[in-house]
């Protein structure tokens, strides 16, 4: 090792770094040829700073659960404060792993049928889930759908049912009914109903849940889960406190809301909202 | 330009326009990691306080006078929140209160990594955090510190050092 070396390090960091001039880059590698210790120091820094890359870049992917997870917590502040505006648009996609995931986990929160998302492709029956529930999926993996036991008889044949659905989705030819949403202090459940006319005449109604409107990902689902459980069951027993009732223009047509309020065990509250048409059946 | 934006949804903010907060979150959180992570040098510490430093700005912003300076106001919350959770670390250090260890994105081979940035001090971590999350940039941690160009460069390359013996120290030491 020279004398040199002890600069040379400096300039093998700054090299790496990316600002090392000119001139000083072709000094470098004229030292580099000549000195192995130098050259080792070179490749493990270079080592490690790709090591640093990957590892900031892994702590990046988790960005926008970071956000997600704020604005969640920013949505109960509002609703703890009972102002009125309850919906803090969530402006991220999420992976769509964790989406796949939470709407999975979804099936007990819906009623008979759900579809989540509107852009189905290819669609296919991938069977029944433990608690009994069919499972259908769009080959983009972008749309789930879930049907309670007795809403299949003939997998095949819902699936042709749910392509014509898509089909009429995306020409609009579908009808708003009811607009629901759930707030409790670890998730928002918000769906669609839409009401849907077959060619053959059948009709269907389907829950819909678009990427807003779903729990974030497992771990939140799983504590979201037992409050909306809760809630239900309070649900049936009677009605909440109630919240007052507001207008809303959505999808180009006037809902008129409602929201009631309900105390859970755990001390937190739950707020439900149900929109229908102000316009009436 | 981003002034602007930022001026006009701070004002929709103290509007009481709730969703309009979104839009602060999704431009500015970012940043606020990066620095919480800079100087805690911690992830899980730097995801509580970011978030802590998000929703503070969320129920005070009705206090921001200059609506175009929401970044550096929710920056010096975050940093003061910062450096509040470090006086608190302290003390729950000298009661033996001893939180476990938080893991970075767990994989094998960064782990000695993690433990390096942790011990390096907080003045050479927080323009390394920032380096690594800024594109490599040293002009803007120059900005961002307010300190010159040569002087980030500096700091980079100390950094980059010091980091580099740590982690050869644990390895002779193993
Ligand atoms: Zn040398």
């Amino acid at each position: 090792m020279s004398s040199d070396c002890e600069k040379m390090k400096d300039q093998i960091a700054d090299h790496i770094t990316g600002i090392l001039s000119e001139d000083q880059v072709q000094l470098l590698e004229l030292h580099l040829n000549e000195c192995k210790s130098c050259r080792e120091y070179a490749r493990v820094l270079k080592k490690e700073d790709t090591l640093l890359t990957e590892l900031f870049a892994e702590i990046e992917t988790d960005m926008t659960n970071r956000q997600e997870q704020i604005l969640r917590k920013v949505n109960q502040l509002c609703v703890s404060k009972q102002t009125e505006s309850l919906s803090i648009r969530r402006i991220i996609m999420k992976n769509q792993i964790t989406k796949i995931a939470a709407v999975l986990a979804i099936v007990i929160g819906l009623g008979a049928i759900s579809v989540v998302g509107v852009n189905i492709s290819k669609i296919y029956y991938k069977g029944k889930t433990d608690d009994g529930h069919h499972v259908f999926i769009s080959d983009d993996l972008e749309t789930i759908v879930t049907m309670d036991d007795d809403e299949v008889t003939d997998p095949e044949q819902t699936v042709r049912d749910l392509e014509e659905m898509k089909v009429l989705s995306q020409q609009g030819k579908r009808e708003l009914l009811r607009i629901k949403e759930t707030i409790t202090s670890t998730g928002r459940l918000k769906t669609h109903e839409y009401r849907y006319q077959l060619s053959d005449g059948r009709i269907k109604d389907m829950g819909e849940g678009a990427d807003d409107m779903l729990p974030i990902d497992e771990d939140q689902w799983k504590e979201f889960k037992p409050q909306l459980e809760e809630f239900r069951r309070l649900q049936k027993a009677g009605p909440g406190e109630d919240l007052g009732t507001y207008e809303e223009t959505v999808e180009g047509r006037v809902f008129s809301f409602k929201r009631e309020k309900y105390f859970l065990s755990n001390g937190t509250e739950a707020i439900w909202t149900v929109g229908t048409p102000k316009d009436g059946q | 330009m981003e002034e602007s934006l930022d001026e006009r949804v701070v004002r929709a903010c103290q509007q009481d326009d709730k969703s309009a907060y979104a839009v602060l979150v999704k431009r500015h959180y970012r940043e606020v990691f990066a620095l919480c992570l800079g100087i805690l040098g911690n992830l899980h510490d730097a995801e509580d306080v970011a978030q802590e430093a998000m929703l503070k700005g969320f129920l005070k912003i009705k206090k921001l006078d200059k609506h175009e300076q929401f970044k550096a106001w929710i920056l010096r919350i975050a940093k003061n929140l910062c450096l509040d959770f470090l006086r608190r670390k302290k003390r729950l250090k000298v009661h033996n209160v001893k939180k476990p260890m938080q893991p970075y994105p767990n994989t094998s081979e960064n782990h000695n990594l993690q433990q390096a940035i942790r011990r390096m001090p907080q003045e050479l971590r927080l323009p390394l955090t920032m380096y690594y999350f800024d594109g490599k940039n040293a002009k803007t941690i120059a900005e961002k510190l307010k300190i010159s160009h040569s002087g980030a460069c500096q700091r980079i390359r100390a950094a980059r050092k010091q980091l580099h013996e740590l982690l050869s120290e644990r390895k002779n030491n193993e």
